[in-house]
């Protein structure tokens, strides 16, 4: 097989413990979201529209859910022959077995995997982030500069800034200087999470930061130093355009609730670069002759007879008679019964409302309902 | 199913649907959104566990070969049996009757004769919607030990009609093709009731929704029974999935201004203005103020503002300005071609 220019090592073993009830059963990367697709697609969909063929996919928690969605990555165009989307679950060996223990720990127990590609770069990324990136761009920076490491930064608000991974940058935009939250932040220029390593120099930094006994095994805390302070050429790309991470509750609902709109930042209807999600085998929506549906996104597969304003009903949600669903998302296979209300409420997937209910207020916390009201 | 192997035959054409079928067949012709009919008897092979399944191809065959492709949206791009694209033959044109050719099979007769682990042949037309599991059929031609069994159906009217899915013992039907190899131009059907003993044929009745798609106005027709949530259960909700070419689209924006009732909308449309009685395939286009009553638009229209279509059937990629107005009537709706701007 030919050599790899770049292969993707997806990190996607996350709890994703603040979104509750959405993760008690699957893995965040697995959550759906924007009504048909599940978080996971738009780093996969990137991955594919960037031209990368090969993802290794790395799951811990809750894998289930995720290999069964993932299937052999046809839904991206990720089933080829040499490559593809492939999962990656922590195993055992002669010596033993044991969990992945930090981002870093990940990837090095997969390092024979990445090795039968010989690839000369390998792209990390966060199975839980929503954007539309171009890693073919950021790989040409890479071997422009001749770097052994590239991160994608982002520009956040000063006010903002100790919340993340912080990069200094020299007049270059080599990296001098890498703090993980930092208090008093001295650059507004945050990691995203997204890297691309030299091969040969993450191989070996990860197996010696493997036999540090003091190491988290973490990309950010310890990688990264590790390669700043051995002089390696580190250096930011610029990345403009849409981001999110949705770790929380409100975040998740605040970044679904803007892409009801066609001049959003995250845009979904473009065409140029598809996001691809495994979720298309349902039929077109069935509006009934009582439906009122006003700025809302509106899944195949749904069957809506009440009124839907300013909400998002995922792929094969039902909405019946009489009922108001109001900045609202209701995530697949959800059935809301007649004449109740739902306001500033996240209905998780494949849960039953009963008739007559009154869920959410105007203000205050999102609602969330977990389980079947009956 | 691993004893029967399937033939859909998707070469014949229609009469009377304007336009529409100008460039493709019957099998090819876009249905409920976002499928073509052949996907009903494709998904139908598949979910009754027949995987190996030859599809007769028209001599247009363009757009139909574009939407099957290898067969994976089926599930038929399999190692053992799977998707075979036979060749159909042409008499000078387009056949246009639903009959199913004997010279179609006489030229596939390879595929009949390699199929030594199936003792039966399911031979079903391309224009019929229904969801239908063929395994009760089949078990019960299996059962009867009867060289041939046809399916029917109790239509809208009440009449008792054929559902052109018939299933044969795959050595009768070799002989049945091999003996009239010389009259090629017979429908195989006519056939069967000529050479076969009348108490040697079984029926079966198929007592779910079936509409057969003869003209525009059953195809009409047919489209606004998926409105009825009975028919649109049946067909599309229960366990059997109809399978189709996937695309990827956006789920559909209902914007400012939208005022939907009543109506199908598939993944990718953008509507700002009011839609009744109709069913909109993926991305059209529906501008403020532009009213879509009793119509069938298919995909990637692009409805302007304050555009007015009533009783309108549009193909793909077609354009209608701002303020024009088509109106079509319940009895003479208006068909507009693909790629026309109005």
């Amino acid at each position: 097989m030919q050599k790899k220019e770049c292969i993707a090592m997806l990190l996607a073993g996350g709890q994703g413990t603040r979104l509750g009830d959405l993760t008690s059963n699957i893995a965040k990367p697995a959550v759906s979201f924007g009504g048909k697709y599940r978080i996971i697609d738009f780093s996969l969909s990137n991955c594919i529209n960037s031209d990368i063929d090969t993802v290794g996919i790395l799951v811990q928690y809750r894998p289930g859910s995720l290999n069964q969605y993932l299937g052999n990555g046809a839904a991206w165009d990720l089933d080829s022959v040499d490559g593809g989307a492939q999962v990656l679950s922590p195993y055992a060996t002669q010596e033993g077995g044991a969990w992945y223990e930090g981002t870093a720990d990940a990837i090095y127990h997969n390092i024979g995997f990445i090795d039968s590609y010989n690839p000369e770069n390998v792209l990390i990324l966060s199975g839980d982030h929503i954007y539309r990136a171009d890693y073919a761009a950021m790989l040409r920076q890479h071997q422009e500069k001749q770097a052994d490491l590239t991160v994608s930064v982002i520009e956040v608000p000063w006010d903002q800034a100790s919340r993340f991974g912080i990069m200094t940058l020299g007049e270059d935009d080599s990296i001098v200087k890498f703090t993980e939250k930092p208090k008093e932040p001295d650059s507004n220029m945050a990691s995203m999470g997204v890297y691309i390593f030299s091969w040969p120099v993450l191989r070996k930094a990860l197996i010696e930061d493997n036999q540090d006994p003091d190491s988290e095994k973490d990309f950010g805390k310890n990688v990264i130093p590790k390669l700043l302070a051995e002089g390696k050429r580190l250096f930011a790309y610029h990345f403009e355009g849409y981001w999110k991470d949705v770790g929380t509750i409100s975040s998740y609902y605040e970044a679904q609730m803007e892409l009801i709109d066609r001049n959003s930042p995250m845009n979904i209807f473009e065409r140029g670069m598809k996001i691809f999600s495994n979720s298309n085998y349902y039929a077109p929506a069935l509006i009934g002759p009582e439906a009122v549906i006003e700025k809302s996104l509106v899944c195949n597969g749904c069957v809506i007879n009440g009124k839907v304003e300013h909400s998002i009903t995922a792929s094969g949600a039902e909405v019946h008679s009489g009922t108001v669903i109001k900045d609202s998302i209701l995530l697949p296979d959800s059935n809301i019964g007649s004449n109740c209300t739902l306001i500033r409420t996240i209905v998780n997937e494949g849960v039953r409302i009963k008739d007559g209910c009154t869920i959410g207020s105007e203000d205050g916390e999102i609602t969330v309902v977990g389980h079947d009201i009956l | 199913m691993k004893n029967v192997c399937g033939i859909i035959f998707a070469n014949y054409t229609g009469q009377g649907f304007g336009e529409l079928l100008s460039k493709r067949t019957i099998a090819s012709l876009p249905f409920g959104g976002r499928y073509r009919l052949v996907d009903f008897p494709l998904s139908n092979m598949v979910n009754s566990g027949i995987s190996t399944v030859g599809l007769i191809m028209p001599s247009y065959y363009r757009s139909l070969i574009d939407h099957v492709g290898s067969g994976r949206e089926w599930d038929l791009d399999r190692k053992i049996g799977g998707l075979f694209i036979l060749p159909g033959t042409v008499y000078g044109g387009h056949n246009t009757s639903e009959a199913i050719m004997l010279s179609d099979l006489l030229e596939n007769k390879r595929y009949l004769q390699r199929r030594d682990k199936e003792e039966c042949v399911l031979l079903v037309s391309s224009n019929k919607v229904c969801n239908m599991d063929y395994r009760p059929f089949i078990q019960q031609h299996i059962k009867s030990g009867k060289k041939v069994s046809v399916a029917n159906y109790t239509a809208a009217d009440g009449t008792e009609k054929a559902l052109n899915c018939t299933i044969i013992k795959r050595d009768t039907l070799i002989e049945i093709v091999e003996s009239y190899s010389s009259f090629s131009h017979l429908n195989l059907v006519d056939l069967l009731f000529q050479e076969i003993a009348p108490e040697d044929i079984g029926t079966y009745h198929f007592d779910g929704y079936v509409k057969s798609i003869e003209s525009l106005q059953d195809y009409i027709e047919a489209s606004m029974d998926l409105l009825d949530p009975k028919v649109h259960f049946e067909l599309f909700r229960g366990p059997r999935t109809i399978f189709t070419k996937i695309q990827d689209e956006a789920p559909a924006l209902f914007d400012d201004g939208s005022d939907v009732i009543h109506s199908m909308i598939s993944a990718g449309c953008e509507i700002e203005g009011k839609v009744e009685n109709s069913i909109l395939f993926r991305n059209v286009e529906v501008g403020k103020g532009a009213t879509v009553k009793n119509c069938i638009i298919l995909q990637h229209a692009d409805i302007k503002p304050g555009a007015v279509l009533e009783n309108v059937v549009m193909d793909k990629y077609s354009v209608v300005n701002e303020d024009v107005k088509l109106i079509g009537t319940d009895k003479n709706p208006l068909v507009i071609g693909k790629n026309k701007e109005l």
